[in-house]
């Protein structure tokens, strides 16, 4: 992989689990057919980029676009 | 004449758990209304052979989906395929569908309405929600899905239910921007705003 999309891919990973550690411990999040999910296994499936994760970052990364359009105003 | 409304209510994991209990609410709400008929196929009574058979039967003219889901199908008890994709999507013929379920609103919408549904309310992605015990966080999320289904069975046509739904959500969402700690729910709330869609006739309401 093209070293500068690997950096900027690591940088979208952190991103996205500091936005995840603001949920609070006792809160379970349900993921389509993919179940009930923790804070700390939301977090886990961002670093392992698995198909979760992925859709996890989708959602996150979908919600800053939309701020940066200014979504809100 | 009285308007026949199907409800499917699979309950056998947790999101189908959630679900189950919050599809009561608007069936208590259609249950003082003398001009419709609710008819329920819940648990595992909520597969294909029961589904097909009693839509033929009683000929629903709403069609309320709670279930897991993807882009091609919509399921029941088990995750046993009711309606799928190039096999049985004119089961929707005639009909208005409401799908709280996964990513059907993708493929299997309008698959629905080419096959003649009249409309089809549901996500084109996955629908996310809290599911912790404060039921407030839960509630942000289910309500404005059972907003969809009250405004249809108090005679609102789908683009009114779909716009009330829409602004149920951006309701919640401004509350937990300006009063709450819970801000962390916005982009999930946001996510499942944007994923609905709103297929077909958009004029047509309950008959």
């Amino acid at each position: 992989m093209n070293p500068n999309i690997r950096e900027t891919q690591k940088e979208i990973t952190k991103l996205v689990i500091a936005r995840l550690e603001v949920i609070p411990y006792n809160k379970k999040i349900s993921i389509g057919s993919e179940g009930e999910f923790t804070k700390s296994e939301l977090i886990q499936a961002v670093k392992d980029n698995n198909e979760l994760g992925k859709k996890i970052t989708e959602i996150q990364l979908e919600y800053l676009r939309l701020l940066k359009e200014g979504i809100f105003l | 004449m009285s308007k026949t409304v199907l409800i499917t209510r699979p309950y056998y994991d947790d999101t189908t758990h959630y679900l189950y209990h919050w599809s009561s609410l608007p069936i208590i709400l259609a249950s003082k209304r003398k001009d419709i008929k609710i008819v329920q196929l819940v648990e595992d009574k909520v597969n294909k052979k029961n589904f097909e058979s009693i839509t033929s039967k009683i000929a629903p003219s709403f069609i309320f989906m709670n279930g897991h889901g993807s882009d091609s199908v919509i399921a029941g008890h088990n995750s046993e395929y009711l309606v799928e994709v190039g096999v049985n999507e004119a089961v929707f013929d005639s009909r208005i569908i409401y799908a709280l379920s996964c990513s059907s609103g993708k493929l299997l919408g309008p698959a629905s309405i080419k096959a003649g549904a009249r409309a089809y309310v549901g996500y084109d992605d996955v629908f996310v929600f809290y599911t912790d015990l404060a039921s407030v966080s839960k509630a942000m999320f289910l309500e404005p899905s059972n907003t969809v289904v009250n405004a249809l069975l108090k005679g609102h046509t789908v683009s009114d239910a779909h716009n009330r739904s829409q602004k149920e959500f951006m309701k919640n969402i401004q509350t937990l921007l300006t009063m709450s700690s819970d801000t962390y729910l916005v982009p999930w709330l946001l996510w499942d705003m944007r994923h609905q869609v709103c297929l077909g006739d958009k004029t047509s309401a309950l008959q």
